[in-house]
């Protein structure tokens, strides 16, 4: 079962940079350094993802995610993680989810695949676990004079957050740290 | 039993056992754990939680979705920052400096899975002398910011020289590098005296001498835990007693002077409503006392949020952990630190390097 992905290939690619990956027994997680957005996994979408190295059709791709979570992977459930991979922006090019045949909607059809598990591709949004290691909060590294910048990580909550991913460091010839990345 | 208290047993209750491979379910129910979420996101113990629930198959998973968030935001930012340790090691053996990594992720490694245990930083301990080449080398234009906080001397265990820590000290292989960690001994010793410096208010610093304590090495040497001054001896042990009391860890291999230290009846009930005030704003995140004078009443919130507890009065006015009141501690301290605050405002007051 050859089917089409946007580019034309039919063989879709995992997107590699701007990416940290953290691969667990349970699930793998993935934090977008561009967009800083974290995702989870889960294990067949995990597993997917993994097998899309640009040269592998959507027929291998689930015969190889069939040996790495030691169950079937029927193609419907590889097209769905596609297409969550896709809007998650982590694979290079979103895959085009092809219509079903045999006369199933396409709603159906995706229904069904969902109930196979494991599939999900969750973004996580926890604005309350960036603070919890130590900080700095923006208001406190701008009142810092340049020579005593910490370096540490600028709280991203609060009542005046930092950008995400910034550290209170010396910027330019500024007399005051800055949250910068 | 105050209301903070309540709060404070509740996220120990849920942290119990927490840190160990296959955490068990003794005590641990659902609502104690969706009560205590919002408690447990910002002290980073939201990870440790999920652990532990999801062991134990404790709660559903929509109630536990922003502890596992939580815990997969730490265990991604623990990849950020490990992969940043060896190029920090890097740039300072190129200038000849060789620092000591504690804390953060020389602790991190040792739980089960990584995001367990957040932290922000890279701790790295170098001689006093080496301060000069080791801003120097941190400073030098790099691909990547290196979010290091580098300490000049050994801080709380400055009591001992720093050629002996180094020479207890063991080498990890982290990556393709070789990465310098603190000997048993001493890492332990470091990390209970940091909580107790900080008033213990995080409870994942209890969790990490819990898991020390269960996972001691058989040679580890007592003796050297116990030496140097004695009242940071005192609170070393007071704090492992903590680990005891609070989180049920075990003290089978402790030594019989340890586990029979009497804790005074003040100090369970300090960490426990420390753990339970929601509105505790730790070092770090708190506006600067010069910004909130600035403010009408600043004054008065500045106060509030800088009053030391019972714990850090005590490790800072270096006194004994015993059943007398606080309180003297207490306004000691807190002289102290105006006096340590009027000192920095004249050293900020020295024109900015350019």
């Amino acid at each position: 079962m050859s089917r089409p992905v946007k580019d034309g290939t039919g063989r879709p690619r995992q997107r590699r940079d701007g990416l940290v990956v953290q691969p667990l027994p349970e699930e793998t997680l993935v934090y977008d350094l561009e967009r800083h957005k974290a995702h989870c996994l889960e294990a067949v979408a995990a597993a997917v993802w993994e097998a899309c190295d640009g040269r592998r059709t959507v027929e291998e791709i689930a015969a190889r995610a069939a040996k790495r979570v030691g169950r079937r992977v029927p193609e419907e459930a590889v097209w769905l993680a596609l297409r969550r991979l896709g809007r998650a922006r982590l694979l290079e090019v979103p895959v085009a989810v092809p219509a079903p045949r045999g006369g199933t909607s396409r709603r159906e059809w995706m229904k069904t695949a969902a109930m196979l598990g494991g599939l999900s591709v969750l973004s996580i949004s926890a604005p309350t676990a960036a603070q919890a290691a130590t900080c700095v909060s923006l208001t406190a590294c701008q009142a810092l004079q340049n020579r005593f910048c910490t370096g540490a990580p600028c709280c991203t909550s609060g009542p005046n957050p930092a950008p995400p991913g910034t550290t209170c460091q010396k910027v330019g010839n500024q007399n005051n740290c800055s949250c910068a990345p | 039993m105050g209301p903070g208290d309540g709060q404070g047993r509740r996220v120990a209750r849920v942290l119990r056992g927490a840190w160990r491979d296959c955490p068990d379910a003794e005590g641990l129910d659902a609502a104690d754990l969706v009560e205590a979420i919002p408690l447990l996101l910002p002290s980073g113990s939201a990870g440790l939680a999920w652990w532990r629930a999801q062991s134990a198959g404790v709660a559903q998973p929509p109630a536990l979705k922003p502890l596992h968030d939580a815990f997969g935001v730490h265990a991604l930012h623990a990849a950020i920052l490990e992969a940043k340790v060896p190029a920090a090691f890097a740039r300072l053996r190129a200038r000849g400096v060789e620092p000591l990594l504690g804390k953060g992720w020389a602790v991190a490694r040792l739980y089960p899975r990584p995001g367990l245990r957040p932290y922000g930083d890279i701790d790295l301990y170098v001689r006093r002398e080496d301060e000069h080449a080791g801003r120097a080398a941190l400073a030098e234009p790099g691909p990547e910011a290196l979010p290091v906080d580098l300490h000049y001397g050994l801080v709380e265990l400055d009591d001992r020289k720093f050629e002996d820590v180094l020479a207890r000290s063991r080498v990890v292989r982290l990556a393709d590098a070789d990465v310098r960690v603190f000997g048993p001994e001493d890492h332990l010793r470091l990390l209970a005296l940091h909580l107790m410096r900080h008033g213990a208010w995080r409870p994942v610093w209890l969790c990490d001498l819990a898991l020390i304590l269960e996972t001691l090495p058989p040679d580890f040497d007592w003796a050297c835990f116990m030496s140097g001054a004695g009242a940071r001896t005192d609170a070393a042990v007071c704090a492992l007693r903590l680990a005891h009391e609070i989180l049920g860890a075990s003290l089978e291999r402790v030594p019989a002077r340890i586990r029979r230290r009497p804790l005074p009846r003040w100090l369970v009930p300090t960490v426990l409503r420390q753990w339970g005030d929601g509105r505790f704003e730790p070092h770090g995140t708190r506006t600067p006392l010069a910004v909130e004078l600035r403010r009408p009443r600043g004054l008065l919130r500045a106060l509030r949020a800088r009053w030391p507890n019972a714990i850090e009065a005590t490790v800072g006015r270096r006194a004994r952990f015993d059943g007398f009141p606080r309180l003297p501690f207490q306004i000691g301290e807190c002289f102290a630190r105006t006096l340590r605050f009027a000192r920095s405002r004249s050293a900020l007051a020295a024109p900015p390097e350019r």
